[in-house]
């Protein structure tokens, strides 16, 4: 009672202490093989998830991509960020409030179509769902692009060196995820590139699937990464016996608190228990230049033209 | 885009400063002369409770100001209607018609104990002295009020100490406006935010107690790396290791005398989230701490 008592008097200071603390040593070196990921491709120059906006994205200078994956009814996997039409982020998002070129075009409230993406066909997904450009009408040039079209793109652009797949599947979809990583690992077994294929989920049960359905067939070219939104990065990777951690900063959480975990996941990466750390999604330049300084792997960003200046500044102080 | 932004923060910033720079110089004395011209209902100073020192010390000013009772100058017709002053009580000092008593409730001096009394006094003459030259300002003297404040900012995450003026006018208590100059430090950053903010305060039970407010504001925000992080930054010429932002602040206050808690939602891009701050004033210029 009293070791508790005590614990809350000096939390404050604890507090107040780690808000000033210096940063540990290991940190400022430039980092050669940052992931500039593009973050859905390039939205603020084109529809999200589209083929087109991959394309400037690289021209922009990305050399890493983060698209969302979700399966249909008829087990096709598409590019599609809003699995469920009915969820707050993506009536924010419908209302244009990303700030991206376009956003996504829905189906009208009790419409029959109104549905999650698993109890859609392919064919209904892209008659009744889309993107609308500035005008507010269908842009027609902007289709919700296959999975397979992503590989196409990826074996004949060859500009990537990474792909990080932003699965949208629920916990107990695990026909969605053996059959996205079947997919995977046929096109890393039969393409002639070098680009490593990232599987992210923010679900524990969907990461054991991927265990499960890759046991034997391991590939160092196929990471299996547990999505952390919010603390514990670090814990929840080790405890899964991954070996690569994504985290961002989200609504709930301080950029203080973040920071000072970041630090901790890149001291364990130092320590060689993790090899790489990814953080999402930093758009603001003094947040990118602390995260360069921070020597992360990968950075998701909208904009990737900036941060590949930055980047490139870094690797060339002259 | 941050690029594209950047050029146009100075300017930005200073329409800003020019609409609160409209807004004191125009609307602030605008309501003040309008107050002046309210019925005399609300001046509840009568002849018998005016203490014949600041009767005198009134006087005293008006001739001053005007070189002689004879000669001054002529209200308004509306003024005139209202405060009609006869031939008799241009001779009494506290009559109901003389000016100089909204800028000094003769009620309030006259419970004061003699020292605050004096205190007051030389004050109001003070202002009088001060406000001449601007014609009518002397009806709705200015308050300056000088004061810290201290808190702390969210994303970016820092302490933050500061300095302020609060400036004001005696006939509009519910209404401040406040330049200030922010320090924010920790973590691998140190800011420097200057920025002005209009403050509308209702309070409870007078101008001393309890009371709540709105403000609206403007802030201009330089930021730079330090520690090692700054090193980093020269050793690798990142330019985004220091920036100037601009944004708007919207919020709200708890006062109570002197002393406020006040938090700010900041409408910028590179900008605190989130700012909250305890900060007290002490008057300068003006009657009493209490204003301000």
């Amino acid at each position: 009672m009293m070791e508790e008592r005590g614990m809350k008097r000096i939390s404050p200071i604890v507090c107040v202490l780690a808000l000033m603390a210096c940063a540990p040593d290991g940190l400022g070196r430039p980092n050669p093989g940052l992931h500039i990921i593009a973050h859905r491709g390039a939205p603020r120059n084109a529809a999200e998830n589209t083929i087109r906006s991959f394309e400037v994205s690289a021209a922009f200078g990305a050399n890493a991509l983060e698209t969302d994956v979700v399966m249909t009814e008829d087990e096709e996997l598409v590019l599609w960020h809003d699995r469920d039409p009915d969820t707050l982020v993506t009536t924010i998002r419908r209302l244009g409030l990303e700030g991206n070129l376009h956003s996504p075009l829905l189906p009208p409230r009790g419409s029959t179509f109104r549905r999650p993406v698993e109890e859609l066909t392919l064919a209904e997904l892209r008659e009744h769902y889309g993107y609308q450009g500035p005008d507010g009408a269908l842009d027609p040039d902007a289709p919700i692009a296959h999975f397979d079209e992503l590989l196409t793109w990826t074996e004949s652009s060859d500009s990537m060196d990474a792909i990080y797949l932003d699965c949208k599947f629920e916990s107990t979809n695990i026909r969605a995820a053996e059959k996205l990583f079947e997919a995977v690992l046929a096109f890393q077994e039969a393409s002639g590139t070098n680009t490593r294929f990232y599987l992210l989920s923010v679900y524990p049960e969907i990461i054991r699937a991927w265990q499960a359905v890759s046991a034997g067939r391991e590939r160092n070219d196929i990471r299996l990464v547990l999505d952390v939104e919010g603390f514990g990065a670090l814990e929840q990777t080790l405890e899964l016996g991954l070996r690569d951690i994504s985290t961002g900063l989200i609504i709930t959480e301080g950029y203080t608190d973040f920071r000072r975990e970041l630090v901790e996941i890149i001291e364990a990466r130092e320590r060689g228990e993790i090899d790489s750390v990814t953080v999402w999604t930093f758009n603001t330049e003094w947040q990118l230049a602390e995260l360069l300084y921070y020597s992360v792997d990968g950075i998701m960003t909208d904009e990737s033209s900036i941060l590949f200046g930055m980047w490139q500044d870094t690797l060339d102080p002259g | 885009m941050r690029s594209n932004f950047f050029p146009l923060a100075p300017r930005r910033f200073l329409f800003g400063l020019s609409l609160f720079a409209l807004f004191s110089l125009v609307v602030l004395p605008g309501i003040g002369h309008a107050q002046d011209t309210e019925p005399v209902t609300q001046i509840p100073a009568t002849e018998g409770e005016a203490s014949p020192a600041s009767a005198e010390s009134s006087r005293e000013a008006r001739i001053e100001r005007n070189g002689s009772e004879e000669e001054q100058p002529a209200e308004s017709p509306e003024v005139d209607a209202q405060v009609a002053p006869t031939p008799s009580s241009m001779d009494e000092p506290a009559s109901l018609g003389d000016p100089l008593e909204h800028r000094t409730s003769v009620v309030e001096m006259a419970e004061e104990p003699a020292a605050e009394r004096a205190d007051g006094e030389e004050q109001a003459e003070g202002v009088t002295e001060s406000a001449s030259p601007c014609g009518d300002a002397y009806r709705c003297p200015a308050l300056i009020g000088l004061g810290a404040h201290a808190g702390f900012s969210l994303n970016v995450d820092q302490w933050m100490v500061g300095g302020h003026f609060r400036l004001g006018a005696r006939c509009i208590p519910s209404v401040r406006l406040v330049p200030k100059i922010e320090f924010g430090f920790a973590g691998n950053w140190f800011s420097t935010r200057l920025g002005a903010h209009l403050e509308f305060t209702h309070r409870f039970g007078g101008h001393h107690g309890l009371g709540i407010g709105l403000i609206v504001g403007t802030v201009f925000q330089h930021t730079r790396s330090v520690g090692r992080f700054h090193e980093f930054c020269n050793e690798t010429g990142l330019d985004q290791c220091s920036e100037i932002n601009f944004g708007w602040q919207v919020g709200g206050t708890v006062r109570f005398r002197n002393f406020g808690i006040e938090a700010f939602a900041n409408l910028g891009t590179g900008l605190p989230v989130l700012i909250v701050a305890l900060s007290t004033s002490f008057t300068v210029i003006g009657e009493s701490p209490e204003d301000l």
